[in-house]
């Protein structure tokens, strides 16, 4: 086996000292206009992001409200209707949440805007335990006879 | 605010508060009960529609909280605790069936019928939940 001598040691060392050297005097990281753009970046990611939440979040409020103004032994068979579409819109809009979800993965990985990406998907989630009781509420639950009958009896107790 | 419980929730609740994932539980709990008046805790989402005596389930503590499912009869002050389970780790689920939630309708009437209850207090120090 060939010995490597100290001038070849010192050779590769030198090389690979100014190849650095001169490669990390272009970093973005040295130019303050670059950092702040990629800050900017960032931040208009969690305020897009936060604004998603808001909105889901209060949506999900709404449909709690909704459970507690639109009574399934009020309403006719159209309103019925209108609410199996909103069943079926609010499912499209989940799955359109969650396909956005995956393709944050990247984020994830990165540790970018973890938290808030974090509460997104808790948003997600509880949209849909909301269309699940929804069709709890207003298909499910009323066709059940121990559950009618339990709500006739809980009626009559004041 | 009187607030009741039935034996099937005592025993859920001091079975998940003795795992160590499940100690906030207490806190969600006492935070949402505790010195709160009746409009405080008809929120949620109703399940039984026009009965004067709501049937809610109620989400508690957010991210990775719980969700639980009570009684309230508005014209007597009173709260009853049906269930409560939390949404993560080992004893997490999602949701649970259009079944449970009427078996547990039926349950929480049959023991205000029968008086087969618990009486729920605070320990505000503590902020710890007592049964009766």
């Amino acid at each position: 086996m060939q010995a490597v001598s100290n001038d070849d040691i010192i050779t590769k060392t030198y090389e690979d000292v100014r190849v650095i050297s001169f490669n990390q005097k272009k970093s973005p990281f040295l130019s303050e206009l670059e950092i702040n753009s990629f800050l900017d970046a960032v931040l208009k990611l969690k305020d897009t992001l936060s604004k998603s939440i808001g909105c889901i979040a209060n949506l999900n409020t709404k449909f709690e409200e909704f459970t507690w103004k639109v009574n399934v032994d009020e309403i006719d068979e159209a309103s019925l209707m209108a609410i199996n579409v909103i069943i079926s819109i609010t499912k499209d809009l989940h799955s359109t949440l969650i396909r956005q979800y995956v393709n944050m993965a990247i984020l994830r990985q990165k540790g970018i805007a973890i938290d808030e990406i974090k509460d997104f998907k808790y948003q997600i989630d509880v949209l849909k335990e909301s269309f699940m009781d929804f069709e709890s509420i207003y298909f499910n639950l009323p066709q059940m006879p121990q559950f009618t009958q339990t709500t006739k009896e809980l009626s009559l107790i004041a | 605010m009187n607030i009741f419980c039935t034996p099937r929730f005592r025993k859920e609740y001091l079975s998940l508060i003795s795992n160590k994932t499940y100690r906030r539980m207490q806190e969600c709990l006492f935070d949402y009960l505790f010195n709160k008046t009746l409009s405080d805790v008809l929120s949620g989402t109703k399940l039984n529609g026009s009965c004067p005596n709501p049937y809610i389930k109620k989400r508690l503590c957010g991210r990775g909280g719980y969700r639980l499912y009570y009684l309230v009869i508005p014209d007597k002050n009173n709260v009853f605790l049906l269930f409560i389970h939390p949404k993560t780790g080992s004893a997490g689920f999602d949701n649970i069936s259009d079944e449970t939630k009427s078996l547990l309708y039926k349950e929480g009437l049959d023991c205000i019928e029968t008086n087969n209850l618990s009486t729920v207090s605070f320990d505000a120090a503590k902020n710890n939940i007592l049964f009766d």
